[in-house]
């Protein structure tokens, strides 16, 4: 799933690139929705002032020179903090556990792991996904904060494993969320894990840009 | 040379040399006009205004200070942690930076995850607060909008207002009211209202349980807490961090080492601490935010820079709580000549925090009933006896010995 281009909405003549060569000042300071800017909810004017920034420093080419500096650094502290929520569905989530023990130290890598899906920002599907508990996972993923990630760990999160052809199971949490690192193994062992991590840092400073101002 | 008079001459540097010229200048620029920028040089001339920037400067300087304590703390918590349990604890090391210096000067990345993994993992704070900045904040969909965002205002303010209130030494202090100690305890009972609001205010049932936890536990820990620092200001005779401290060097016991409070004022020393750890709401004490009960507590619905903001305030409070102990118990910034006050004052500060750490890792949670009852039948009690035995050491015995040494005369 390409996450960068949907994260970028607004104008679409903007999105294409065309607005960095315009100079035209209408594109700049777009006219407020209600017509007198003096007359909007605060909220609404936020709102204008948010666009109106945005569209200026995506026309003057602000953006690009702020993101080249702001972008790496933002992009180390989220690649390099990773918190996932405390979350287990079956025998993968014991080895999560283990994966914290003295033997193989996860808090090495700077995890935390909270309870509350709004203070994480990666998600562990570690088991089976049945029917049932379908719509809490996709409630959980959705109540966590953007910049977000998912591991899909072990065969049932990838394929349904073992159950791949029950009734209750669904065929792999990629069937409804988007996943961005898979695990194989069952169960996964520690250090899978933490090469699971060490992927998904990768795959943060590769393709997951830290941007200033993102929409 | 004390804090004050240092910043007095910066600011008197600063006013001359930088600010007063600027608004002369700004004054001279349209003439025919009325311009604030002339009388605030003119103010800026005068005692007054010189005192406000010199403030203004202390106040900084002991923000900064704290700020660099936080993140030691933050850094020992979880370094102590990891090895209580036999880990390594984070390990995140300056050689990562090489990966920041590709990623800014545009060269093609490298991979080295040994090294980014082979240091003492300091920089794991700045990497954790830097993520917080870039993360969501959601704001529930019916959750109360202003309370949501008021809470942590409240809760944060409170708490980094402590920072600029407690002195390192007499000399190093950017407050020295004469109320000092109480004007940190009222401080320190501003942050009830703040946990309530930001409960009540998420709509969410483990917020809410977890907020009116955190008020019956604040305000039933509140009473025995300051009975027992009765005890020392009854010894002192005064409020101020400075005055206390000089008694506790000046009363001296066996070869004349100085008597400090935690010697006679045993119980109260007790109470003081198991009443500030509820205070700060540390383990055993951390009730209002249990992991496995409630989702995280209070906390449960604020995501990105308000949450890290939250649990760095609480870091604040156990700094704040550790410097009060130190200040009223252990001697202050009192001890051996050759290393200065103000590292006293911080050694036995971090050792207060460390035996804190240690206590976090090996004792269990308690209940709440428990520590209802713990506060009001044990706590309180015992801070009304320390209280009894301090009036009987202040009031009742030197008359009683003066009597007992005067009866071989009148008999």
């Amino acid at each position: 799933m390409d996450m960068s281009s949907k994260r970028i909405k607004g104008n679409a003549n903007l999105r294409r690139g065309l607005g960095s060569k315009t100079t035209d000042s209408d594109k700049i300071m777009e006219d407020p929705p209600a017509g007198d800017w003096l007359a909007l909810r605060s909220d609404q004017l936020l709102k204008w002032i948010d666009d109106a920034v945005y569209n200026a420093a995506e026309t003057t080419g602000m953006r690009e020179v702020v993101d080249r500096v702001t972008r790496p650094i933002f992009n180390y502290a989220q690649r390099f903090s990773p918190h996932p929520l405390h979350f287990g569905i079956m025998c993968c989530a014991i080895e999560m556990g283990q994966a914290s023990a003295p033997d193989h130290d996860i808090d090495r890598l700077g995890l935390v792991y909270r309870s509350s899906p709004r203070q994480c920002d990666v998600l562990i599907v570690n088991g089976p996904v049945c029917e049932k508990l379908r719509p809490k996972l996709k409630t959980l993923y959705e109540q966590m904060p953007e910049p977000k990630w998912v591991i899909a760990m072990g065969e049932c999160a990838i394929s349904g494993g073992p159950y791949w052809d029950s009734y209750s199971v669904v065929a792999g949490a990629d069937t409804f969320m988007p996943v961005d690192v898979y695990i194989p193994g069952c169960p996964v062992r520690p250090e899978a894990l933490m090469h699971g991590f060490l992927t998904l840092q990768k795959k943060i400073r590769e393709k997951e840009p830290g941007m200033f101002l993102r929409r | 040379m004390s804090l004050f008079s240092f910043c007095k001459a910066m600011a008197e540097w600063t006013a001359d040399y930088m600010l007063i010229p600027v608004f002369n200048f700004q004054a001279g620029l349209f003439p025919p006009f009325s311009n604030p920028a002339g009388d605030i040089a003119d103010w800026l001339e005068t005692d007054g205004g010189l005192n406000t920037l010199a403030w203004l400067f202390a106040v900084n300087i002991a923000f900064a200070i704290g700020m660099t304590n936080l993140i030691i703390v933050i850094h020992l918590e979880r370094k102590i942690a990891a090895r209580i349990q036999d880990r390594r604890g984070p390990m995140l090391s300056l050689r990562s930076f090489r990966e920041l210096g590709e990623d800014l000067a545009g060269n093609s990345p490298s991979w080295r995850f040994k090294q980014n993994y082979a240091g003492i993992g300091i920089l794991q704070n700045m990497a954790d607060g830097i993520k917080a900045i870039t993360k969501e904040l959601i704001i529930p969909a019916k959750a109360d909008k202003f309370l949501f965002t008021m809470g942590p205002i409240i809760f944060i303010s409170s708490s980094v207002f402590l920072l600029v209130l407690f002195p390192l030494s007499d000399r190093f202090a950017a407050s020295s009211a004469p109320a000092g100690l109480m004007v940190i305890m009222a401080a320190f009972s501003i942050a009830p209202i703040g946990v309530l609001t930001s409960g009540w205010a998420s709509n969410n049932k483990y917020s809410m349980i977890g907020g009116m936890r955190s008020a019956a536990q604040l305000m039933s820990y509140e009473i025995p807490l300051l009975l027992s620092m009765a005890g020392v200001f009854l010894l002192a005779g005064s409020f101020d961090p400075v005055t206390i401290v000089e008694q506790q060097q000046q009363s001296t016991w066996f070869f004349g080492l100085p008597m400090w409070n935690f010697i006679p004022q045993f119980i109260g020393f007790i109470v003081f601490m198991i009443c500030i750890l509820a205070e700060v709401e540390r383990v055993p004490f951390d009730l209002p935010e249990a992991e496995a009960e409630l989702v995280e507590g209070w906390t449960t619905e604020y995501s990105g820079i308000r949450y890290m903001l939250f649990l760095a305030a609480e870091y604040i409070r156990g700094f704040a709580g550790a410097a009060v102990c130190t200040i009223l118990f252990l001697g202050g910034w009192a001890g051996p000549w050759p290393v200065p006050p103000e590292v006293w004052f911080l050694l036995k500060v971090y050792l207060i925090l460390i035996f804190w750490i240690f206590i976090r890792w090996t004792v269990p949670r308690i209940r709440t009933d428990q520590i209802l009852e713990l506060g009001w039948k044990k706590l309180l009690p015992l801070s009304l006896i320390n209280i009894l035995i301090v009036i009987f050491m202040v009031e009742i015995y030197p008359y009683l010995s003066d009597t007992l040494t005067l009866l071989p005369e009148v008999f």
